[in-house]
């Protein structure tokens, strides 16, 4: 029936007073009528006028009436029919076959016209009815398909947007449900241009969109800040920032981050709100990081605490993060993995190999037959030697569709307070990584910059020797002198000159920066180069020599100015730095 | 059998709602039942005199069913019994019966024409 104006009635009476009482008395209903004289006739006029209620006489010639309503119920299928069976009180036993024939009713003659017409108005507030609720399910089903199809174009925005990472290398193991981003689940990882490696996993508040509108800025952040050099503290109190603005009251994201560094195979970790990350190390110990912060997105900035953890971490050891999926993970009667058997298996993962294998078999043997959901994510990431990173190419962001000039010049300076708060090597990354083609090289300028800055402040102001650094000890007072001398510098200052001057192969790059400080006998270093035995080991100038084409000391020794050549390669190829001498 | 002689031919109530509810239809209506039961009593004898318990029953029963409607009581009432015996007993004692059908059908015929106009 498509809508209630359709209502048919069939008459199916084989005795002609009775059919003549019969439409006479349902005349006033309203409904067209059809009639039929016998079972045979009742089935050709419902297939032909589709009426949604009959009136059936049980005993007709040629066939009775429950052997038709039995084949035009069969016949109907989804389409709803009902039938009222005309009987007399001697067919009390044929009343049961009726009823089990798929009658909806009966009325026993003689027919007392005031019920007859009360049945039938019944009939009608069913058809009514069944037809609203099937026009309510029909715009459920059409709302579901279009949320699905809605999700799934939400889905695929933000696999583009997640994409961006470097979940593919080698290092990293994961899994990820297959629809995490409306569980809330996000898990980023991404190269920094220092060499180390970031990697997030966060675990929302809620499901669906509102989730998965919630996760597209953490990865825009995430991945544009990690780009251009920015670190975890930076990362996480700017996504904290945004979500706490952005996110309504009682909505928050709870998160972990760790930066992975090669360079100085070390880890830092942010917890807040997830599961105790746990590290995994070659003598099978097994560390565990309990959250020590608030999740993401509920306090103030001022409030706000980046603290990280921090220790060593050697190739051959792993980290591994998870949202509560996994520790909620229930076995067939309803107990929980828990914390405490992803612990034992870590510690009894005996071999050298990547303990994510294992850890999913034994959540897998633990949920039992068919419990293959997988609705949880986890990942595991291995230190690596550094030489193994550096052989390897990696080609870093994607350039921006805004491309920026490449003939430029610019001057930063830095005082005081500023030396002493704030890391200015994003920030000059960010400009230079503007000309087009030269961000597949931030790795290389980072490095340069990172190392002039450095020395222009912990040797040229602070006056530190690197040759303190010779053991962990000697660590630890070069960090406490250079604490102790930072918080009371006064009247310094660091001066940056950047000139990018495009070639037709490439560029070239031209930093030139002066600190406050006394200066240093650069003759004596260029005459000299033994590192062991020079005081000034420690300035890098064997690291920015291997880098840049030219580097070359002025003034008292307190000024340098490098020169770094670049060519442009192909976007997306693989690109090795280029070194002097190359 | 007893209660046949004191049921009427007529239910008045019946019939008076019927002429409520039927209105300028009601002489076409008694017009139908009077020939229709006219066919009918023709089947039965047709049926009877070939020996046909099946069509003689759905006959009588359909009758039965057209003659409660109408308030006809005791021609209802009459094939009612009818019915029964035919289906207890088959054809073997139904000769008594016909004609006490034929006659109250007559009189419900008689009893109509009041109505007619």
């Amino acid at each position: 029936m498509d809508d209630d104006n359709a209502v048919k009635i069939l008459v199916a009476e084989d005795n002609d007073a009775d059919r003549f009482l019969l439409t006479r008395i349902i005349r006033e209903q309203g409904y067209p009528i059809t009639l039929a004289r016998d079972g045979v006739e009742a089935i050709e006029k419902y297939q032909m006028e589709r009426p949604s209620i009959i009136l059936m006489d049980a005993m007709m010639p040629n066939m009775d009436g429950i052997t038709a309503t039995r084949q035009i119920k069969a016949m109907a299928g989804d389409a709803m029919v009902l039938v009222l069976f005309l009987t007399s009180l001697s067919d009390e036993l044929s009343l049961v076959s009726c009823l089990e024939a798929g009658g909806d009713d009966f009325i026993t003659k003689p027919y007392r016209p005031a019920v007859l017409n009360a049945k039938i108005r019944a009939f009608g507030r069913m058809l009514a009815m069944n037809t609203t609720m099937r026009r309510q399910r029909d715009e459920i089903m059409l709302h579901n398909e279009r949320l699905l199809q809605e999700q799934q174009v939400a889905k695929k925005i933000f696999d583009n947007v997640t994409r961006l990472g470097c979940l593919t290398e080698r290092n990293i193991r994961y899994l990820l449900s297959p629809m995490s981003v409306f569980n809330g689940d996000v898990l980023l990882a991404s190269r920094k241009p220092s060499g180390g490696m970031l990697i997030f996993v966060g675990d929302f508040t809620g499901h669906g969109l509102p989730a998965a509108i919630g996760a597209l800025p953490i990865a825009e952040i995430f991945y544009g800040m990690v780009s251009k050099g920015f670190g975890i503290e930076n990362i996480l109190r700017e996504i904290n920032q945004k979500l706490k603005r952005f996110l309504p009251v009682g909505y928050f994201c709870c998160g972990c981050m760790a930066e992975v560094s090669y360079s100085k195979q070390r880890l830092r970790l942010w917890n807040g709100g997830l599961p105790d990350p746990m590290l995994k190390r070659r003598n099978g110990e097994v560390l565990r990081f309990p959250s020590r912060h608030l999740p993401l997105g509920i306090l103030s900035p001022q409030k706000f605490s980046t603290e990280c953890v921090e220790m060593d971490m050697r190739p051959g050891e792993f980290i591994c993060l998870w949202s509560d999926g996994i520790v909620e993970a229930r076995d067939q009667r309803g107990e929980q993995y828990g914390l405490r058997r992803i612990y034992e298996t870590l510690s009894f993962h005996a071999d050298d190999n990547n303990p994510f294998d294992g850890l999913i078999n034994s959540v897998h043997n633990f949920m039992g037959n068919g419990a293959r959901d997988d609705d949880f994510t986890v990942t595991v990431v291995e230190m690596l030697h550094e030489a193994e990173v550096q052989s390897e190419t990696v080609s870093l962001i994607q350039a921006s569709a805004v491309v920026g000039g490449s003939d430029w010049a610019f001057s930063y300076e830095m005082f005081n307070s500023t030396i002493r708060e704030f890391n200015p090597v994003p920030l000059l990354l960010h400009v230079v990584s503007e000309v087009p083609g030269l961000k597949l090289h931030s790795q290389t300028i980072y490095t340069i910059f990172a190392e002039l800055v450095s020395n222009a402040v912990d040797h040229g102001i602070l006056g530190l020797q690197s040759a303190l650094k010779k053991d962990s000890d000697g660590f630890q007072k070069y960090y406490e002198l250079r604490a102790e001398r930072l918080a009371s510098i006064d009247g310094h200052s660091v001066h940056i000159d950047v000139r990018h001057h495009p070639l037709p192969t490439g560029g070239l790059l031209t930093i030139k920066i002066r600190d406050s400080g006394p200066g240093f006998d650069f003759a004596s270093v260029e005459v000299n180069p033994v590192v062991s035995a020079n005081p000034f080991s420690g300035r890098g100038i064997h690291l920015l020599r291997s880098l840049c084409e030219k580097v070359e000391y002025l003034g008292m020794g307190n000024e340098v100015e490098v020169r770094y050549r670049w060519l442009a390669e192909q976007m997306g190829d693989a690109v090795a730095p280029l070194r002097a001498g190359d | 059998m007893t209660a046949i002689f004191t049921t009427p031919i007529l239910d008045r109530e019946i019939i008076e709602e019927l002429v409520f509810v039927m209105g300028d239809d009601m002489a076409e209506f008694i017009g139908t039942f009077i020939a229709h039961s006219a066919d009918l009593l023709g089947q039965m004898t047709r049926h009877a005199e070939n020996s046909d318990l099946n069509s003689l029953i759905l006959v009588v029963h359909s009758f039965k069913g057209s003659s409660k409607n109408i308030g006809a009581c005791l021609l209802g009432d009459l094939l009612t019994a009818l019915e029964m015996t035919l289906r207890n007993d088959g054809l073997a004692n139904v000769d008594p019966a016909f004609p006490r059908v034929h006659q109250a059908y007559e009189d419900v015929c008689s009893a109509l024409q009041t109505y007619l106009h």
